[in-house]
């Protein structure tokens, strides 16, 4: 279910993976239903007593049941353990499938709940993992001392909190890319970039200074370029070997370079510059900046400051 | 029994009720994942309500609910050596 909520959270088209994902526990729960109600009185007497924690005395044929289905619990366990490992790293992957979509879609990506999405993740495995050491101590430990009950009742409560309220907050993005593909679907995919497109690429994006627009999305660009996303996409990637968000952020800090080398600081301080140049915040501007130019526009600055000493 | 044992042995369940209720009856929404979170809630309500009865010292209902445990145990993987512990 976790990996089914995750799929539903990152993917458009979900697939129906995840039921056979479900059916060994489908299968084990039924099995583990028909044991049971061929117990008599005795064995389901016995079984009590063995989930009460006393020790499996006394093993004889009349326990047979008994011991498969504990047997059948112990299976169920273990394949859920095995199957629980492989969803979280199926999870990883689709989020890191979900960032590139962002970043392919969102010029400030940052900006769309891939935060929340990450610590919705590190809820459910917290729980999990948290599920797996409080039943290792074993339940009737608990049971032989209720004081302590106290640690994994309130831990487990507050992970479903988390969890409950990171999920309740988590704002969708999908339903913007479905817009995006229903857009692709409506138009032909051409194979080789028009002049015209190019053109008109160049000239309402690069020189008309389209990428200093706030939280400009992929489709804006397609509405203006009059193309679809797919198309656009692929000319971006080919032509600049690189996604949307890191053209747009590529050309911002060239934009924002350009004023700091022609503008004195006192002029334009850097928050007023950031905001100048499309970026959502000036903890985006710093980062943005260091990773394309590897320095800090502080550092920048500093050294503009040298130059202009010694000369 | 206390009731600070019964508000316990409730907290989770009653968390997962509160989340649930808030998900999908009072949030009216048309969010397909908050909508499956909701019901991630219900599995997690009827799980940690199953433990009820084992805390109650009421062993022969909690001897039926352990499939539910099995079915459960995708959503909140839960209870791995159970068995170790008892058999051992």
């Amino acid at each position: 279910m976790y990996h089914y909520y995750v799929r539903l959270l990152v993917e458009t088209k979900v697939f129906s993976i995840w039921q056979r994902l479900y059916l060994p526990a489908v299968v084990l729960g039924i099995l583990m239903y028909g044991t049971l109600l061929i117990l008599n009185n005795s064995e389901r007497e016995n079984l009590e007593v063995i989930l009460q924690g006393q020790p499996f005395a006394n093993l004889n044929a009349e326990t047979l049941p008994v011991i498969t289905l504990l047997a059948l619990y112990f299976i169920s366990r273990l394949t859920f353990s095995i199957l629980v490992i492989y969803t979280v790293i199926l999870n990883f992957r689709l989020i890191q499938q979900y960032q590139y979509q962002l970043s392919n879609y969102y010029s400030d990506p940052e900006n769309h709940s891939i935060k929340s999405l990450k610590y919705i993740l590190t809820g459910m495995i917290l729980t999990s993992v948290y599920s797996i050491v409080a039943n290792g101590i074993g339940v009737p430990f608990f049971l032989n001392r209720p004081f302590l009950l106290i640690i994994p009742a309130c831990s487990i409560s507050i992970l479903i909190f988390f969890l409950g309220y990171f999920g309740n907050s988590f704002h969708l993005v999908q339903l913007d890319f479905t817009h995006g593909e229903a857009l692709d679907d409506t138009i032909e995919m051409e194979l080789v970039f028009g002049e015209v497109f190019v053109a008109n690429f160049q000239h309402r994006f690069v020189d008309n200074k389209a990428f200093l627009i706030p939280g400009l999305k992929i489709t804006t660009l397609c509405e203006m370029l009059e193309t679809n996303r797919t198309y656009l996409s692929v000319y971006i990637n080919r032509t600049y070997q690189c996604n949307f968000c890191s053209l747009i952020n590529k050309l911002r800090v060239e934009y924002s370079i350009k004023h700091l080398e022609q503008v004195s600081i006192e002029k334009y301080s850097l928050n007023y510059l950031a905001e100048m140049c499309g970026f959502s915040s000036l903890n985006t501007f710093y980062r943005t900046f260091q990773k394309e130019y590897g320095m800090t526009p502080g550092q920048f600055l500093k050294q503009q400051d040298k130059k202009a000493a010694e000369k | 029994m206390h009731a600070w044992y019964y508000l316990l042995i409730s907290l989770p369940s009653s968390v997962c009720l509160g989340w649930a209720v808030w998900l999908l009856l009072l949030k009216s929404n048309k969010d397909q994942a908050q909508d499956f979170l909701g019901w991630m809630m219900v599995v997690g309500f009827v799980l940690y309500l199953s433990y009820i009865p084992y805390f109650l010292h009421r062993f022969s209902i909690f001897v039926l609910l352990l499939p539910v445990y099995t079915l459960g145990h995708p959503a909140h993987l839960s209870h791995v050596p159970l068995l170790c512990q008892t058999v051992g």
